[in-house]
């Protein structure tokens, strides 16, 4: 029998310091992979999970149970995200989104075009600002509503959409012509 | 055709199934207005696309190595209660260590007693760890080959919540001191502890056990714990 998310909450605000593990080992991951897509940088995606299981155990009294928890940890990984993203922009640093992308996958089955295209498509995500990478990150890959996207990043529904709408349009203008249509396809 | 033509930002919404009253309609103009399929079908080649990105898969110990960071900072003052307690039983084991000597030793043999005492305190802490990984054995050796519906495990659920906070402590040790492989075994043995403790099915755990060779690790780690305590014993024999 496996404990639930509820239950683990349950027993750490009851002050079971074990069952906050169990979310952690639990969500960890996935939090990992929101992170790397709106970051794009290994060793700060892992300092994101760091942060946001902090805040999410420091905040748990405020965790009022109606969204899941894992829904609940992914809001605060994107706030912990935004964060860096605007400390990065304070520092001044780099203002280039650093995608350290994985090799390709070696295997006889993914196909030259393919590895170009995820080539393209990390050139691509490198021209949007940060809040189209966050806005487009959020609705295509995490499935968030346009309302959810909005207050995640604090800003008018309408602006939201405009940004996933640039985002877009900066994709299509670089992947596009290397996407051929199937046979038959128009 | 149609004149009433979407945009393509009605396009895109489409494709993220937002919910617009509209799109029943769209999906009938698509149908028949084979220049707005055809967008539709280009917006959708790229936005597929970008299922690709990929992200790069973190190591198998990740969700350990992210609680090994996390777990200092979220209880500071048990970390600092554990620190004290080391400390105290460090202080404790030299006072007892520094009268033995004194009651059964002359009491001009200074440097023997300093001897006596970091011998001593190495050789209690070896066994406590070889004690706990026994105890830790037992646990799991009684889930290992016990039914995997066992019809009451509340003996053992007890057992392994008492283990855990030792073998935190343990643990943390192994870390600080600089010996990952036994933070490793500890780690995963405390997950299973942890586990156990929470009431999983016993099934499960039998074959987490059985997967991670889990109790052929500890009875490795403890015969190197004994290999590194035997040698010391004769040669304090021989000094007293």
């Amino acid at each position: 029998m496996e404990i639930s998310d509820e239950a683990a909450v349950d027993l750490t605000r009851r002050g079971d310091p074990d069952a906050f593990r169990i979310l952690v080992s639990r969500h960890s991951r996935a939090v990992y992979r929101l992170a790397w897509r709106m970051i794009g940088n290994s060793h700060e995606a892992e300092d994101i999970v760091q942060e946001t299981f902090l805040r999410a155990y420091k905040q748990l009294k405020r965790f009022d149970g109606r969204a899941a928890f894992g829904t609940w940890v992914h809001r605060i990984a994107v706030n912990c995200s935004l964060d860096l993203i605007r400390a990065r922009k304070r520092r001044q640093a780099d203002d280039e989104l650093p995608l350290n992308l994985p090799a390709s996958d070696p295997s006889p089955e993914r196909s030259v075009q393919s590895a170009q295209i995820r080539e393209l498509l990390a050139l691509a995500l490198r021209e949007l600002s940060d809040m189209e990478r966050c806005a487009f990150t959020l609705r295509h890959h995490d499935g968030f509503g346009i309302e959810e996207i909005s207050r995640a990043l604090g800003v008018q529904p309408n602006a939201a959409k405009h940004s996933i709408f640039r985002a877009l349009k900066k994709l299509r203008r670089i992947l596009e012509p290397a996407l051929k249509p199937a046979k038959g396809v128009v | 055709m149609p004149d009433d033509h979407p945009s393509e930002e009605d396009l895109v919404m489409l494709y993220y199934r937002e919910g617009s009253p509209d799109e029943p309609d769209l999906h009938a103009h698509l149908e028949c207005c084979p220049v707005c399929g055809a967008a539709y079908r280009k917006l959708a080649r790229v936005l597929d696309a970008c299922d690709d990105l990929p992200v790069p898969e973190p190591h198998l110990s990740f969700e350990s190595r992210m609680w090994n960071r996390l777990e200092p900072q979220l209880h500071p003052r048990s970390l600092w209660r554990n620190r004290w307690f080391a400390v105290a039983a460090a202080a404790t084991m030299l006072v007892v260590a520094f009268l033995a000597g004194r009651f059964t030793r002359p009491r001009n043999d200074a440097q023997r007693i300093v001897a006596i005492s970091a011998d001593g305190r190495q050789r209690v802490l070896v066994m406590a760890l070889g004690d706990h990984l026994e105890r830790s054995q037992m646990v799991l050796s009684e889930l290992a080959n016990g039914p995997d519906q066992a019809p009451d495990v509340s003996e053992e659920r007890a057992r392994a919540r008492n283990l855990i906070s030792e073998n935190r402590l343990y643990r943390q040790t192994a870390a600080e001191s600089g010996d990952p492989a036994m933070a490793q075994v500890l780690d995963e043995l405390e997950r299973v502890l942890l586990d156990v403790s929470h009431g999983a099915d016993p099934g499960e755990i039998k074959s987490r056990i059985e997967s991670e060779s889990l109790l052929f690790k500890l009875r490795v780690l403890g015969s190197n714990l004994g290999r590194a305590s035997t040698p010391a014993a004769p040669a304090s024999k021989e000094k007293l």
